[in-house]
């Protein structure tokens, strides 16, 4: 089993990109409003929950494009996002999802 | 032994909307990117010129450096497209290290067709520190070698 935080400081560490702080960062989507925006220069977010978003939720950023497929309900990969970050949610859905993303300032 | 090295990434875009993923080495001889271009190469052809086809990101140095944030336009179909304006960059670049990014297509779907982008990296064989910048004349042959082969790439 993948431990998020572990993974995440020893990939910055082989980056060699020193962590300021790292917090968690919760997205709260609402019925009515499918486009959330918000900035992330600076910083890295690391997705943690993307196993429980509806499929085709797309989350573009500068250094990252994802759009959520059957496959991430499997897979225990972290994507990661950075600058400018938009999510989508496909019009269709029901549950409007709290996304998470572990934050890492840098 | 030209010391400008040029190095090429190409991909296709086969969809609207398509994301590509990249991951590129550049060969372990080349110590240095001092520059890049991005063009868009085959296929996509429109009257007018497209300010924007899509975005490009890259990393270099296994993600060590974002260094490329680029939009990439299509030039009109008679459009003479022969320039070739590298912008600077000053990567040292690690011995077999990727360069990872993504690219992004804008194209509206009405005016979809699939087209290949290249990117041009523009590099150098020689560490930066291996270049002798004293203006006054090395006693050492294979310094001037150096040297010479530096002012070609300012030149350039």
């Amino acid at each position: 089993m993948l431990d998020p935080i572990t993974y995440i400081k020893e990939q910055l560490a082989q980056r060699e990109i020193s962590i300021e702080l790292h917090r968690f960062k919760k997205i709260v989507t609402h019925v009515g409003l499918n486009r959330y925006e918000f900035q992330a220069y600076n910083e890295l977010l690391f997705l943690t929950n993307a196993e429980r978003l509806p499929i085709g939720t797309r989350i573009i950023s500068d250094t990252n494009i994802v759009e959520i497929g059957p496959e991430h309900a499997f897979s225990e990969g972290l994507e990661e996002f950075s600058g400018l970050v938009v999510i989508v949610i496909p019009a269709h859905v029901t549950d409007y999802p709290v996304i998470e993303f572990i934050q890492i300032l840098i | 032994m030209a010391f400008i090295r040029y190095n090429i990434l190409r991909f296709q875009v086969e969809s609207s909307g398509q994301t590509i993923h990249i991951n590129h080495k550049i060969p372990a001889y080349l110590k240095r990117c001092t520059g890049f271009l991005v063009k868009h190469t085959k296929g996509l052809r429109s009257d007018k010129y497209l300010s924007e086809i899509g975005w490009l990101n890259l990393q270099f140095n296994n993600l060590k450096e974002n260094a490329i944030a680029a939009v990439v336009a299509c030039p009109a179909l008679d459009e003479v497209d022969d320039k070739y304006d590298f912008q600077a960059l000053e990567i040292t670049l690690k011995s077999g290290a990727l360069v990872s990014g993504i690219y992004t297509d804008t194209t509206p779907i009405t005016s979809f067709s699939p087209y290949s982008i290249s990117v041009y990296f523009k590099c150098s064989a020689l560490e930066k520190s291996t270049i002798n910048t004293d203006p006054k004349p090395s006693v050492n042959p294979s310094q001037e070698y150096a040297d010479s082969f530096y002012q070609e790439d300012k030149l350039c």
